[in-house]
C-alpha cells in the first residue's frame, strides 16, 4: 500500500467534523467540547423619585453597574466547569419609606445619596454528564458591606424517548448574614440570618420538530431575618414560603427562520403575594449571523396581607411594611437585543425600558419603580 | 445492516457476560435509528416530511451526521451525496434494462445536497427529496462499536460491519490483524492482505451488483452528478483512525473514477489500495 505522511486540508476537515459525533469522541451529550468566555457589561438607572411626592431624602435612585464574566472549561470527555464572577457597583438612593400626608396623600421619605455599595459574587459549577442524564455541583459566595451570603445547590437533568423528553430537578440552599449599616437617627439590627431553601422540577417536551413545551414548579422557604433593615415601618414575618409554577412554549417558523417565545409565570406566597408574569419574545435571524430579538413582559402583583401604603406609628399589627416590592401593581417592560456571529465569537446588545404603576383601586406606591438596562458584552469560543 | 457482520473481541470473564449483548443492541438501535426500511427511524421521519413546508428537529448524533455529510459534500465538490438515493428507483439491475437519459434526467432534479435546508438542528427537504445515511452509518456503526468497547475496557479486538472494519486492538499476542480484500473478478477470494493493530480498513467496490448491457459492464456506485454509474475503478480500500473517515475517502474516489479519484486519494497521505477496472 501506498503511504505518505501529510494530511491535507479536506482529510483536516473531514477528521474534525468526525470527532463531533458521539460515536467517536465518546463525549457524552452535552459536554461542551471547548473552553468558551462570556463578558457582561450592565448599566441599570432608576427614574428619578417623583418630586411631587417625595418630602425627605434624595431624588436619584439607584444607578447599578454591572460587570459579568463566565468561563467554561471542558474537564475530561464527561464533565464541564463554569466559574461565574459578578462585580457589581450600586450608587444612589433608596426608598426608606412612606407616611400619610395631606389629604391622606403618600409622600416618600428617601435616603440620603450617600449610599454607594458594592457586591461581589463568585460561583463555580461542576456539570457530570452521561449518555441520557447529567448532575451539578454548585456553590457560591456573595459579599457586600453588609450582607454575605453563601449557597449551593445540586441539579440534575434526565433525559428520555430519544431525548424527546427532558425532566430536571434540582435544590439550591443559601445561608445570608446581614450587618445592616448603621446611621444616625435610625435604629438598625445589628446582626442577623436568613436562610433559604428551594426544590425545582422541570419537564421539556419536544412536541414536534419545530415546538417545545417546558413546565416547571418550584417551592422554596425563606426563614430568618425577612424584614428590610433599611425601611422605617418594616416589620414582617420571620418565614416566607413561596410557590412557582412556569410554563413555557418554543415555536420554530421554517418559512421566515425566527422562533416565537411564549412564557408564563406565575407566583403565590404565604404573605398573600400573587403575582403573573408573561413574556412574548420573537427570535428573527437574518441569515446566519444577525439575530434581532424584541421582546415584551407584562407583569401584575396583588399586594402581601400586611402590605399598607403608610403607616403612623404604634402599629397595633405584628408585621407592615410599606416596601412597594409588596404593594399591588403592574409592570410592563420592552426589550430589544441584537446578537451578532462571527467564526469564533459573538456580539450583544440590549437595551429595556421598564415601568410600573399601582393596581387601579389602589393608593399607588410613590416609590414603584421605572428603569433603563442597557447591556453589551460578547461570547468567545476557543476551539 | 444488510450484510454479514462479526465481532472478534478478546474479553475477561465479566466482560464477556455483559458487553457482547450491548454491542449488538448499540448496532441494532444505530440500524433502527437510521434504516430507510424502518418508518419510526429518523431517516423516515425526515424523508417523509419532505415537501411539507414543515421541518424537523434532530437530535445531536443526526446532526452530526448531516454535519459531516455536508462536509463530505464540499470537500467532494458534490460527489458525496446523501440525497442520491433516489437514482437506485431507476436502476434497474435485474432488468438489464438502461434507463432512458429522460428518466435519469428528471431524477437529478430531485438530488443535490445543497437543495435541502439543513439549520442545525432543524432539516427541511424539498419535496420529493430523500436523505440515505446508508452511504457512512455502516462505517460510523463501526467506529461506535469501538467507541463503546474501548469505553468498556476491551483493549483487543476486530469489529466487521459487513466489510467496514474497525480495529480495536491487536490479537492478544500483540500481531496484527490480517484484512483480507476482496478480488473483484473473483470476490470470494482476497487479492491482497492489509494488516492493522489499530484503526479502520474500509471499502467501495463497484462489484457487488452490476449488469452488463451491450458488452458494457455498470455498477452500482453512481455519479450523483450525472445520474450514471461511475467509469474506471472496480474498488478502493482505505487505512484511516477512523472506519468512517477511510469509507468516506474510498466512496469519494470511487466516485471521482479513473482518472482523477487515485490522485486525489494520494494526497490524503493514507494507506490505500485502488484496483482499476480493466
Amino acid at each position: 500500500m501506498a503511504k505518505k505522511r501529510h494530511q491535507n486540508a479536506a482529510l483536516l476537515t473531514l477528521v474534525t467534523s468526525a470527532f463531533s459525533l458521539p460515536g467517536i469522541s465518546a463525549k457524552a451529550e452535552g459536554v461542551p467540547d471547548s473552553t468558551s468566555v462570556k463578558y457582561r457589561y450592565t448599566s441599570y438607572v432608576e427614574d428619578n423619585a417623583p418630586e411631587r411626592f417625595t418630602v425627605e431624602g434624595d431624588l436619584g435612585r439607584y444607578k447599578i453597574q454591572a460587570n459579568q464574566i463566565q468561563l467554561v472549561q471542558p474537564v475530561g470527555e464527561r464533565a464541564s466547569i463554569t466559574f461565574d464572577y459578578l462585580s457589581e457597583t450600586m450608587s444612589g438612593a433608596s426608598p426608606w419609606g412612606v407616611k400619610q400626608g395631606a389629604d391622606n396623600q403618600p409622600e416618600l421619605i428617601m435616603s440620603g445619596a450617600s449610599i454607594k455599595e458594592e457586591r461581589q459574587d463568585v460561583a463555580v459549577r461542576l456539570k457530570v454528564y452521561d449518555k441520557e442524564s447529567s448532575v451539578s455541583f454548585m456553590g457560591g459566595h456573595s459579599t457586600e458591606n453588609d450582607y454575605k451570603a453563601v449557597y449551593g445547590g445540586l441539579e440534575n437533568e434526565l433525559h428520555f424517548n430519544q431525548k424527546n423528553t427532558t425532566v430536571k430537578s434540582g435544590l439550591k440552599v443559601s445561608i445570608d448574614r446581614i450587618n445592616p449599616t448603621q446611621e444616625e437617627g435610625q435604629s438598625r439590627v445589628s446582626e442577623e440570618e436568613k436562610n433559604s431553601t428551594s426544590y425545582s422540577i422541570g419537564l421539556a417536551q419536544v412536541l414536534n420538530p419545530s415546538a417545545i413545551v417546558q413546565v416547571g414548579l418550584e417551592y422554596a422557604q425563606l426563614s430568618g431575618y425577612l424584614t428590610d433593615p433599611y425601611k422605617l415601618q418594616d416589620s414582617r414575618p420571620d418565614i416566607r414560603k413561596q410557590t412557582i409554577a412556569s410554563l413555557g412554549y418554543r415555536q420554530f417558523i421554517t418559512s421566515t427562520d425566527s422562533a416565537f417565545h411564549l412564557d408564563y409565570r406565575s407566583y403565590t406566597d404565604d404573605w398573600k403575594v400573587k403575582s403573573h408574569t408573561i413574556n412574548v419574545a420573537w427570535y428573527q435571524n437574518f441569515g446566519s449571523r444577525h439575530v434581532i430579538v424584541p421582546s415584551i413582559r407584562l407583569y401584575s402583583q396583588k399586594k402581601a396581607k400586611f402590605y399598607g401604603v403608610y403607616f403612623e406609628g404604634g402599629e397595633a399589627t405584628e408585621y407592615f411594611s410599606s416596601d412597594y416590592r409588596l404593594s399591588s401593581y403592574e409592570a410592563m417592560s420592552y426589550k430589544l437585543k441584537y446578537i451578532k456571529y462571527f467564526d469564533t465569537w459573538s456580539f450583544t446588545v440590549a437595551g429595556e425600558r421598564y415601568e410600573s404603576e399601582g393596581s387601579s383601586g389602589e393608593i399607588e406606591n410613590p416609590a414603584l419603580v421605572s428603569f433603563t438596562r442597557w447591556t453589551v458584552g460578547f461570547d468567545i469560543k476557543f476551539d | 445492516m444488510g450484510s454479514p457482520c462479526k465481532l472478534h473481541l478478546y474479553l475477561t470473564q465479566k466482560q464477556a457476560n455483559t458487553v457482547p449483548q450491548a454491542a449488538l443492541d448499540c448496532v441494532f438501535a444505530l440500524e433502527k435509528k437510521y434504516s430507510r426500511y424502518q418508518s419510526d427511524s429518523i431517516t423516515s421521519i425526515i424523508n417523509r416530511s419532505a415537501g411539507s413546508g414543515q421541518c424537523v428537529r434532530v437530535d445531536s448524533e443526526t446532526a452530526a451526521l448531516l454535519d459531516y455529510a455536508n462536509d463530505a459534500f464540499e470537500q467532494s465538490d458534490g460527489l458525496f451525496d446523501i440525497t442520491s438515493g433516489v437514482l437506485r428507483k431507476i436502476w434497474d439491475f435485474k432488468s438489464g434494462i438502461l434507463p432512458s437519459q429522460e428518466t435519469i434526467n428528471q431524477t437529478l432534479t430531485l438530488i443535490g445536497w445543497q437543495k435541502i435546508r439543513w439549520h442545525n438542528p432543524y432539516i427541511e427537504l424539498p419535496e420529493d427529496m430523500e436523505l440515505d445515511f446508508g452511504g457512512y452509518v455502516k462505517e460510523y456503526a463501526a467506529d461506535t462499536l469501538a467507541t463503546f468497547c474501548m469505553d468498556n475496557g476491551v483493549t483487543h479486538g476486530l469489529i466487521d460491519l459487513g466489510g467496514d472494519i474497525r480495529v480495536i486492538g491487536p490479537h492478544l499476542d500483540g500481531k496484527p490483524w490480517k484484512i483480507g480484500i476482496r478480488n473483484p473478478d473473483n470476490p470470494e477470494k482476497a487479492l491482497a492482505h492489509v494488516e492493522s493493530t489499530g484503526g479502520g480498513v474500509a471499502t467501495s467496490g463497484n462489484y457487488e451488483r452490476c449488469m452488463v448491457v451491450d458488452g458494457h459492464r455498470y455498477g452500482h456506485v453512481f455519479n450523483p452528478l450525472t445520474g450514471w454509474p461511475v467509469q474506471g475503478l472496480a474498488s478502493v480500500t482505505v487505512q484511516a483512525e477512523h472506519c468512517l473517515i477511510a469509507g468516506t475517502l474510498s466512496t469519494i474516489t470511487m466516485l471521482k473514477g479513473r482518472p482523477g479519484g487515485g490522485e486525489w486519494l494520494q494526497d490524503m497521505g493514507l494507506p490505500n489500495l485502488i484496483i482499476e477496472e480493466p
